[in-house]
């Protein structure tokens, strides 16, 4: 198999070449063949990176301890289950696995292409192909996961125990995806430019494509959130770490991004901003995939021992520097088709919201950098952590909750303040009694209060777009409020899809603000038989089990929960050793309800039997792990396509489609 | 070179072949793609004919929901209805489109416009709000209209 891997790495090489070469010479030349030609190659580009795909699955299933990649990352104790993981666990494979993923994205994006962008789509395909170039090269050539060993080893190094978990099956593919998934609306964007179409051609690409990016970044930072909280033993889920801010700011700048390209799509504006913001985005995600491949910062995502961090900073300095060439080249054409009508309109909040989000990826940026700076100018390197981040970016992201929260509910163009004090006075009367009732219950923590304000204000807000547009429909149509509901949702997806996403980021609030305001935390040894009391609930050790298995001890211990005298529930936690990685693995126990987690994690299991536990209890983080299908859900609604070309309900004049079109010429 | 490298090989061969093929395709046979972005045709204005349904839709949603004064609605209506009639006029001009179904469909565009401007706007009794008369319920409150005499 390590050949036909090879063999298929090297034609993959070969045609992204010539597809960027082609397609490029081909629009110039005005030859269509060439064109085609090029195209086609694209296409057998994505067939020859899946071949390289298998083969590599295949050496792992069947062990190929031959190829040093297999050998490094497999043993013969690991469950065939985890070979996806293993696939992906190194920077060989990660590599193939990013370039199969790129391949395969810019074949769909090329293929199911709007007509309206026919024109700038050789240069799109040069744009995806080139960047496909890039990391195809660079995994042939430097990191080449089929290449052997001079021996066969009996048995492989395996897997790092931190990999074998269930969030390990997404995290790091859909972060992979989401952060190379960036380059197709990048591309799309470059190749208009290049046309010289700076109108809105690119707008609906950009957008669709703009949005699956997000929502896999999205779901890939959730699901590292969800790993660290269960497995890495220490109860939280988020620590700032260089890859993790580096994942996260391309996110927040692609929420820029989708949210500014709405306003493009509506009303022809902020074309500038938005060529300005998916170039930075793509630079963010370069930046990122340079983090974790021998970036200088450390962090405990990088792959160790990477020597590829100087090529991926060339590629990320040709990746800032020539999109923003091109965006010189073209800025006289990028004009706007109209200016900002008013402050008080739906286009200046998405400005407003816009300078916020790129606010904190800033402040994240120089949190990240601060470090390499310090030591450059005084020879000590400081760095920074969550006090920094959180004292900065909070009061941001409270901003962006607030704007989350009116936005909305502001007109399009220019809004009167009667009809704003109409639409806001509602969800801030809610909001106010939110704050009110908590103050009143003891709960005294400014943040915390503006938060849960905030969060009520947003999801009354939205809550009331939708009880009024369902009953407006109940009352035109006659349908049933629920009916009215879903084809209320229906008729309009990529708003309502859209305010979904906005209740699962509330969910998300809910569990931050919950467990950083409000949890509590006790460090404890306890023997079997004894107990100790943390909050209202009564936790009594049983007892501990060692098990030992063929990589590893395990010690299971036992855990019942009561409260008010009444037995809960009965829990067991994990603590497992592995010796050929002198490493520790943890597998927390975790009581999770709505309201809050009791969260158990051995921390250290001694001679007598006892056992070091860290025992949490953590409000509302239940609703940040709710959040996530939450936010998928919403994606998927604003990113179905809208094919029903209904006819606006009354009293709108627009009975343009009353009657399908004929077919008959 | 044992079994498994030859079959790996050969695999690879072909892979390599068949890329070939696919490559050449286009030129073997002189094709010209509908969408190769060098000879491309108009386009058809059916997207941007979608597109305006869908601003349409969305401006008339403002409008029920009492966030946009009428004259405000009129008045981006009409500049809808002339992108529409001007797509739609683009479309007939290129040879492509029923003549018939164009002129259908600006005449119920104008008359649409028309009729919203002939309607008169008649006080909510709820909220006293400026509301186009024929409409059920008033888009600033949800009250229901009286109906017309």
């Amino acid at each position: 198999m390590a050949e036909l891997g090879a063999i298929s790495l090297w034609i993959a090489l070969a045609l992204a070449a010539y597809s960027t070469v082609g397609s490029v010479a081909g629009k110039l030349r005005l030859s269509p063949a060439l064109v085609e030609s090029s195209r086609s190659a694209m296409y057998a580009a994505a067939l020859a990176l899946l071949v390289a795909t298998l083969s590599l699955i295949i050496a792992f299933i069947s062990r190929d301890f031959e190829i040093a990649y297999v050998a490094a990352h497999s043993d013969l104790a690991m469950p065939n289950r985890f070979t996806w993981v293993a696939f992906y666990a190194g920077n060989e494979g990660s590599l193939l696995y990013i370039a199969t993923i790129l391949s395969f994205m810019s074949a769909i994006a090329i293929w199911r292409a709007p007509e309206k962008v026919k024109d700038a789509l050789p240069y799109t395909t040069a744009v995806l192909m080139l960047t496909l170039t890039f990391f195809v090269a660079v995994t042939a050539v430097m990191a080449n996961p089929f290449d052997k060993l001079p021996f066969v080893p009996v048995d492989g190094e395996g897997i790092n125990p931190l990999l074998t978990h269930f969030g390990m099956f997404f995290h790091p593919p859909a972060l992979m995806a989401g952060l190379i998934g960036l380059t197709v609306p990048f591309a799309f964007a470059t190749g208009s430019l290049l046309a010289g179409k700076t109108g809105d051609e690119w707008v609906d690409a950009g957008r669709a494509w703009g949005l699956i990016s997000w929502v896999l970044l999205a779901s890939g930072l959730l699901l590292g959130s969800w790993w660290a909280y269960t497995i890495l033993g220490w109860g939280g889920f988020w620590f700032w770490d260089p890859v993790e801010i580096a994942a996260f700011m391309p996110w927040l700048v692609l929420t820029a991004f989708i949210h500014s390209i709405m306003v493009q799509k509506r009303r022809g504006m902020f074309r500038m901003w938005n060529i300005v913001l998916i170039n930075v985005a793509f630079g963010l995600a370069l930046y990122g995939m340079f983090m974790n491949r021998g970036g200088s910062v450390p962090s405990v995502h990088s792959f160790g021992a990477s020597s590829l961090g100087w090529v991926f900073l060339l590629f990320l300095a040709v990746g800032v520097a020539v999109p923003f060439a091109i965006f010189i080249w073209r800025y006289p054409l990028l004009k706007s088709a109209r200016n900002l009508d008013s402050m008080l309109s739906r286009e200046a909040a998405f400005l407003v919201n816009n300078l916020l989000l790129l606010a904190i990826a800033f402040v994240s940026l120089w949190g990240t950098v601060y470090p390499l700076i310090s030591r450059l100018t005084s020879n000590e390197e400081i760095t920074v952590a969550r006090p920094f981040y959180d004292q900065v970016n909070g009061p941001l992201m409270l901003g962006l909750i607030f704007l989350m929260g009116i936005g909305p509910l502001i007109p399009w163009r220019k809004a009167s303040f009667s009809s704003l004090r109409k639409s806001l006075l509602p969800p801030a009367a809610a909001g106010l009694a939110t704050v009110a009732i908590l103050f009143s219950l003891g709960l005294h923590k400014d943040y915390a209060l503006i938060a849960f304000g905030l969060s009520a204000v947003v999801t009354t807000g939205i809550l009331l777009e939708w009880y009024r547009g369902t009953r407006s429909r109940h009352r035109g149509t006659g349908e049933n409020y629920a009916a009215a509901f879903l084809h209320l949702i229906w008729a309009n997806r990529p708003r309502y899809g859209g305010y979904i996403v906005h209740l699962s980021i509330i969910m998300l609030t809910l569990g931050i603000v919950g467990t950083s305001f409000f949890n509590t935390q006790v460090d404890v040894v306890l023997s079997p038989g004894e107990s100790v009391t943390v909050e209202d609930y009564e936790l009594v050790f049983l007892g501990s089990v060692e098990i030992p298995k063929d990589n590893r001890t395990e010690y299971t211990s036992t855990i019942q929960v009561f409260r008010g005298g009444k037995l809960l529930e009965t829990l067991r936690t994990t603590r497992a050793f592995y010796p050929s990685f002198n490493m520790a693995s943890t597998r927390a126990a975790v009581r999770s309800t709505p309201v809050e987690d009791l969260f158990i994690v051995p921390s250290e299991n001694l001679a007598d039997g006892s056992v070091g536990f860290r025992i949490l209890v953590n409000p509302l983080i239940w609703w940040m792990w709710v959040a996530g299908p939450v936010m998928m859900l919403g994606t998927v609604i604003a990113l179905w396509p809208q094919t029903v070309r209904a006819p606006a309900p009354a009293p709108s004049p627009a009975r343009l489609a009353a009657r399908p079109r004929p077919t008959a010429a | 070179m044992d079994a498994e490298t030859v079959i790996s090989i050969f695999f690879g061969a072909v892979l390599a072949v068949f890329s070939f093929a696919v490559v050449g395709y286009a030129f073997i046979h002189g094709r010209q793609s509908k969408s190769d972005g060098v000879d491309v045709p108009p386009e058809s204005g059916d997207q941007a004919l979608a597109d305006i349904f869908d601003a349409i839709t969305t401006l008339d949603l403002e409008y029920q929901l009492g966030r946009m004064p009428q004259e405000e609605f009129q008045a981006q209506f009409q500049g809808y209805r002339m992108q529409a009639a001007s797509v739609l006029r683009d479309q007939l001009e290129a040879g492509r489109g029923d003549p018939a179904w164009a002129l259908e469909q600006e005449i119920l565009l104008a008359r649409g416009a028309q009729e919203n401007y002939d309607r008169r706007t008649i006080a909510c009794p709820d909220c006293s709000a400026a509301v186009l008369g024929g409409t059920p319920a008033c888009p600033h409150c949800g009250a229901e209209m009286a109906p017309q005499s």
